[in-house]
């Protein structure tokens, strides 16, 4: 079962009156998955923001239909399943940590009963505890991403639309709302992102869509995209110096060509975050 | 859970979330400045001994300066408490839950109704006191004319801020109708204070332009005079200085002509709303 | 049609059905409420382009303005400014036509004030008694003027009649001008008992005795004995002389009734 399907969606823009219009999306057309993680690509101004808009009913399409759980993405029926967390957000500075999750729990249509219970474990499944009782004001941009995703998750919504969920965030933060995303995946909810760190995409995701100046480029699961780019991306770890002309001469006499040699981004990504984890644990005092 | 009808509840959320926004922001600000503009007139009036007439003085200091600041905060207010939501983008985050628009936009004016409302209170509390402390004093040296030592009605000068609390609700849809259409605050901050002029002329150029030869001239008065609200019947305080209460028959009548504004204003600020591209 | 010309639409209509919907209330409430109004606007577009707009550009604040500005008159009165007096006498009003007490006292610093300020300064420059007249007659006119101004504004206001009966009794001596005044001011509302007697006493004046013995006796029984202010033994005692003056016979002789206060405004 679909909990999105979009067919033929086109949204234009007019920047003024008598403006040209701008058309933002043209004819997209694909159906998300139930229970799968999916990610939505593209470089800016591609589209992806005014796509999860639509699905959230935030903008209406020019034209197309498009439906979440099988109601249309206009009726509030449709929110009531979802989640989201838009581009780099930003709370009402006045209400603390768990005031905000509360707020949101209450739009979300959350009765009195058990809804502090409710909002503590958002809270705790972002790692804000310890924040939760200072004002949003004073909150760095990574915390406010974490509230977002707190605020998405507090009405236990079966689908998640978030945009770029890891903005402004560190390699550690990165990590466990990657984390959190493939938590929610096993408990089969719904994810859509949209993000530009391709290697957290690979990582969590089952599909992606490819969208370049509105229209949809490309779209299936990770590693088939991976495989119609005609390579298979090796790691090589420990492999001394001189043996790199041994092995280039090896491929290409089986028709192969080394294509690229960079030094290992996934490996220092790695060391980074061991270094912290070891950091926090007190292995490594600051200096 | 309740099911895609409007709810009551998330409506007095966004009241209340939208009315500590506000306390937060500006409000203390306006009333130490108020307060402390009708503490400064009030020792104006008390050095200069004017004797008798010193209540009708404050009383004009004091509904004058309601009304002044009343109107900046009914206009700056409702343009900013709109505007932060979609430069914040919470508005997002908020509709994308089961909201309504239409909830979002009577939240948004429910909670700018009652920052006004503790608005007027307060200054009528303030006004009321200053009220007492003179009348008193005065009652001790002028015992003839301030029989019981009290000239001007509590209960109209109470009557009086609520009043002016309709008038600036009435002033506060308008602008949030005009905010809920406009694209930058700086546009909506300009309609809001043309309102006010326009409100506040439209009956004496009405008057005027009526008995004008021109038939385009009568027309257009005859249109302006049709849809949009009279801020002129709002000044009562003469009836106030006069020391008798304001009739039930002006109250009720009044409280009626701005909940319709009120509504029709509040009515098209979602109408415009709904429509909004976010 | 593109949106914005939709929404310009749909707002016009709602405007112009809310605006014929309270029509009935409005003009209910503006009844109530007709004291708010500036009366100049009771005299059609010239004046209003005058003295009703600039006070309807102040809106509600106009009572405040007027209020700053008789303060501020009050410190040139103070000073012996006289032509600042003017000045601000006449900007109070303009701003704020409506409090009856800004119109007596601006006629009465005209009238009495300022006439002796001039007459002052025209003693020090050792001019003569004619000239001293004139420059009384100058401010008694200049104060009419001004009060026929406030006549027209408040034309239901006793006090204005009597003031400017006062300011042509005392300072212009025109006994005729002032009974007259006196006489309207004694058919208005909430006139004074003064009004009536006064007019009555200036008819004797004038020399017109039956005249003035008619208006007394009608006007007697309607004074409260009770009331010091009503000064009914006075008016009798005024009754009773004219009597003798006019050789009323016995028989004809007005027979006191009692006054009180509940059919004071009947006589008119």
């Amino acid at each position: 079962m679909n909990a999105i399907e979009l067919a033929g969606i086109t949204k234009d823009f007019r920047s003024g009156a008598g403006a040209a219009r701008i058309r933002a999306l043209d004819g997209i057309s694909l159906g998300i998955e139930a229970g799968e993680v999916t990610a939505l690509l593209g470089p800016n101004g591609s589209g992806k923001s005014t796509l999860l808009k639509i699905i959230l009913g935030l903008l209406a399409p020019t034209a197309g239909d498009c439906r979440v759980f099988g109601v249309p993405s206009g009726c509030v029926e449709a929110r009531r399943a979802v989640g989201y967390l838009p581009e780099t957000p930003d709370f009402y500075p006045h209400l603390t940590g768990f005031e905000t999750v509360r707020f949101y729990a209450r739009m979300g249509g959350l009765t009195r009963a058990g809804l502090p219970e409710r909002v503590w474990a958002a809270i705790a499944k972002v790692g804000l505890v310890a924040e939760a009782h200072r004002r949003i004001g004073s909150y760095s941009q990574g915390m406010r991403q974490r509230i977002g995703l707190a605020q998405a998750l507090v009405t236990d919504p079966w689908l998640l639309i978030l945009d770029e969920p890891t903005s402004g965030i560190d390699p550690a933060g990165a990590a466990e709302i990657g984390a959190l995303i493939c938590r929610l995946k096993a408990e089969g909810r719904t994810v859509l992102l949209s993000s530009h760190q391709l290697e957290q995409v690979e990582e969590v995701c089952d599909r992606a869509v490819m969208l370049d100046h509105g229209r949809q480029v490309a779209a299936g699961r990770i590693d088939e995209l991976a495989r119609r780019a005609g390579g298979i991306m090796l790691g090589i770890e420990s492999l001394p110096e001189n043996a790199w002309g041994e092995l280039r001469a090896w491929l290409e006499a089986r028709g192969g060509r080394l294509h690229d040699t960079r030094m290992n981004r996934t490996g220092l990504r790695r060391v980074f975050l061991e270094t912290v984890q070891r950091g926090r644990s007190g292995e490594i005092c600051p200096p | 859970m309740n099911r895609g009808r409007l709810s009551i509840g998330r409506v007095a959320w966004i009241a209340e979330n939208t009315f500590r926004e506000a306390v937060r922001q500006r409000l203390l600000l306006m009333l130490v400045i108020t307060a402390a503009a009708l503490g400064g007139s009030a020792l104006v009036f008390h050095h200069r001994s004017f004797g008798a007439p010193e209540p009708e003085f404050l009383l004009d200091a004091g509904f004058g300066i309601l009304t002044f600041f009343g109107s900046i905060l009914a206009i700056v207010t409702t343009v900013q408490l709109f505007f932060s939501e979609i430069e914040r983008r919470t508005v997002l985050t908020v509709l994308a839950k089961p909201v309504w628009r239409s909830e979002f936009i009577l939240g948004k004016l429910g909670g700018v109704l009652l920052l006004l409302l503790a608005f007027c209170a307060s200054g009528i509390v303030s006004l009321a006191s200053l009220l007492w402390w003179r009348q008193a004093a005065l009652a001790a040296t002028d015992s003839g004319t301030f029989e019981n030592g009290c000239r001007i009605s509590y209960a109209a000068v109470i009557a009086g801020g609520m009043v002016q609390w309709l008038r600036l609700g009435v002033l506060a849809a308008i602008t949030l109708s005009v905010a809920s259409y406009a694209r930058t605050s700086l546009f909506a901050l300009v309609s809001g204070f043309f309102a006010l002029v326009i409100c506040n002329l439209q009956n004496l150029a009405c008057q005027s332009y009526r008995l004008a030869d021109l038939p385009w001239i009568r027309g257009a008065a005859r249109l302006v005079g049709g849809i949009l609200p009279d801020f002129e019947i709002y000044n009562m305080v003469d009836r106030v200085k006069a020391g008798g209460p304001l009739s039930a028959g002006y109250l009720g009548g009044i409280t009626l002509y701005s909940l319709v504004y009120i509504s029709v204003f509040g009515g098209l600020a979602i109408y415009c709303f709904r429509h909004r591209e976010l | 049609m593109n949106s914005s010309a939709k929404f310009a639409g749909v707002a016009f209509a709602a405007l112009w059905a809310a605006g014929a919907v309270v029509q009935p209330l409005r003009e209910r409430v503006d009844r109530l409420n007709e004291d708010r109004r500036p009366s100049s606007l009771s005299g059609g577009p010239a004046q209003v382009t005058g003295a009703g707009v600039s006070a309807a550009m102040l809106g509600g604040l106009r009572a405040l303005v007027a209020d700053g500005l008789w303060l501020k008159t009050y410190q040139a009165w103070a000073a012996c400014d006289l032509p600042a007096t003017e000045r601000l006498i006449r900007l109070v009003t303009t701003v704020d036509d409506r409090p009856v007490c800004f119109w007596l006292n601006g006629a009465r610093i005209m009238a009495y004030d300022m006439s002796e300020w001039r007459r002052a300064a025209h003693a020090r420059g050792g001019g003569s008694a004619d000239g001293e007249r004139r420059i009384v007659e100058e401010q008694a006119e200049t104060a009419l003027g001004y009060l026929a101004d406030a006549h027209r504004c408040h034309p239901e206001s006793a006090a204005v009649c009597v003031e400017t009966a006062n300011i042509q009794l005392y300072r212009r001596r025109d006994l005729l001008a002032a009974a007259e005044w006196y006489q309207r001011a004694a058919g208005l509302p909430d006139a004074p008992y003064c009004a009536a007697r006064i007019h009555g006493e200036l008819l004797r004046r004038l020399g017109r005795e039956r005249e003035a013995y008619l208006w007394l006796c009608r006007l007697h029984p309607h004074l409260p004995a009770n009331d010091p202010e009503a000064m009914a033994e006075v008016v009798l005692q005024r009754i009773r002389g004219l009597e003798e003056a006019l050789s009323i016979p016995e028989g004809d002789k007005y027979k006191p009734i009692s006054g009180s206060a509940e059919n004071r405004n009947r006589w008119r």
